[in-house]
């Protein structure tokens, strides 16, 4: 299977897209040694780490429809930068947000923030943070995320997964053979109420007034239009 | 069932809306505050599920690599090990094989196995060479007949007060008379004072040998002392020749490896001969 292919199955979405990771993962697995361990004389398990969150951006930019010509160079390049992060992440103290929600995932990696900015996310991100300063900015990013996967896991964990399933491509015909309903309407309606559910929790979010939400919040309730 | 609305933000955020219907729907945003609060909502939301992907996608990739990098993790080792080992690293980085040690190893590895799947190819060396055949049952006498002969004796050597007797049987051997010379060296090997007893038995067992009576023989044969050190070796010549004229070839094999791995043994060259140990 060629790069061009992968490309392809990633794009499509759904099963396939996750064929493809997988394929791409076996694929280059050695990076994880080649680069992660001997290049960068990391453990086997931050290896390990460096070379998912390789894979993971790799993904988003297919998604995002930038023209990769090599995957395999592409892959090798993120892996060596992620390896980076971690030896910084090790040797830097990066200072504590007092308003961060206090879940793990609040602690999300700027090359995962920089990725949710390119795709159809951005406007959340974007218009928030016009004319800050970069560090300002990137914590800002980090609350709104914080404040909306805090949203997320207020929902029961299959609707959860409904909606992240949608979201990464399967239609209705596969949501309805991997949650067990009984027909493809029932599906469809179950996908509008998860998405409901998440935009009235957000709404309550914002009237308890939870911190790590207040720029987010104040954005949604601007009076005016974009 | 969904809401209008929001099944129209859902198609102006996927852009599947015409462009008469997408113009229409941002004028109804600049007039509609409400409208627009609920794009911005319906944007977080979206914004939730799509980091939530990436999450579970990183995780999902993560999990699946930690079970893949359990066994790939020594597979790794084992060949980093096998590297330091056997590849001389440069400063620059290159790396070349030491081919000697590889070799050396390698040869060591084979040499290990057959030794302990074939040891028998290993001891046969420490044993005097060739591995010993056994004698085919089938060349049993014949190879008795190539070899056996009577006890060459000196004509000086017998008793002094037996001399008479003992010279008389001692001659009667020669002449190759067995039946005079077994019913002579009866009273001789009675007498407890007869010294020269283990010559005696020897010839008594030889005798018995021509007669055909190789059992007979072996007893007499066995009685000779290990101290009576050349005629005891003499008999266990005559005894593995015995065994051969009784066709029992295991234990005549048995007994001629013996003889042939023993350097002091008169008989060693024969012995070997016949097991054909030389060639």
């Amino acid at each position: 299977m060629d790069d061009a292919q992968l490309t392809q199955m990633i794009r499509q979405g759904g099963i396939p897209r996750e064929r493809a990771n997988r394929r791409l993962q076996d694929k280059f697995f050695y990076l994880i040694r080649q680069v992660g361990v001997r290049q960068q004389r990391l453990s086997y398990e931050d290896a390990l780490s460096a070379f998912s969150d390789a894979l993971t951006e790799l993904d988003a930019k297919i998604c995002q429809g930038e023209p990769i010509e090599d995957l395999g160079k592409m892959l090798y390049t993120l892996t060596h930068r992620r390896g980076v992060d971690i030896i910084r992440k090790r040797t830097t103290k990066s200072g504590t947000d007092p308003l961060n929600h206090p879940t793990a995932q609040a602690e999300l990696a700027e090359w995962f923030l920089d990725i949710i900015q390119n795709t159809d996310s951005e406007h959340v991100f974007s218009r928030l943070s016009n004319s800050e300063m970069e560090e300002e900015r990137s914590v800002r990013h980090k609350r709104i995320s914080a404040c909306v996967l805090h949203a997320l896991e207020q929902l029961p964990r299959k609707r959860r997964s409904l909606l992240v399933n949608k979201l990464d491509g399967y239609d209705y015909e596969e949501l309805t053979q991997i949650h067990g309903f009984k027909t493809e309407r029932v599906a469809h309606e179950m996908v509008s109420r998860g998405m409901n559910s998440l935009r009235e929790t957000l709404k309550t979010l914002c009237q308890q007034e939870v911190p790590v939400c207040r720029e987010l919040c104040a954005w949604l309730n601007r009076k005016n239009q974009l | 069932m969904e809401h209008p609305q929001h099944e129209l933000i859902d198609q102006y955020l996927e852009g599947s809306l015409s462009p008469e219907a997408r113009a229409a729907f941002e004028a109804r945003l600049a007039a509609e505050p409400e409208l627009a609060q609920a794009l911005r909502l319906h944007e977080a939301a979206r914004a939730a599920v799509e980091m939530q992907s990436f999450l579970d996608r990183r995780d999902a990739l993560q999990t699946r690599g930690l079970k893949k990098l359990r066994w790939q993790k020594w597979q790794w080792k084992t060949r980093d090990v096998l590297e330091q080992l056997f590849v001389r690293r440069r400063t620059d980085g290159s790396g070349r094989l030491r081919i000697g040690l590889i070799t050396g190893v390698s040869l060591a590895t084979i040499a290990l196995i057959v030794l302990l799947v074939r040891p028998e190819l290993f001891m046969g060396s420490f044993n005097g060479g060739t591995k010993p055949r056994a004698v085919p049952k089938e060349q049993a006498i014949a190879t008795f007949n190539q070899y056996y002969q009577r006890v060459a004796l000196p004509t000086t050597l017998g008793g002094a007060e037996f001399d008479s007797l003992y010279r008389i049987t001692r001659e009667q051997y020669r002449q190759v008379d067995c039946t005079n010379t077994l019913y002579n060296l009866q009273f001789l090997l009675a007498d407890s004072t007869f010294a020269d007893r283990p010559l005696a038995l020897l010839l008594q067992g030889t005798c018995l040998i021509d007669q055909d009576k190789p059992v007979e023989a072996r007893i007499s044969l066995e009685q000779i002392p290990p101290a009576a050190t050349l005629v005891h070796k003499e008999a266990q010549w005559y005894i593995a020749l015995s065994y051969l004229l009784d066709e029992q070839m295991d234990e005549a094999t048995a007994r001629l490896r013996k003889i042939a791995v023993d350097s002091r043994q008169p008989h060693q060259a024969e012995a070997r001969a016949i097991l054909k140990m030389d060639q």
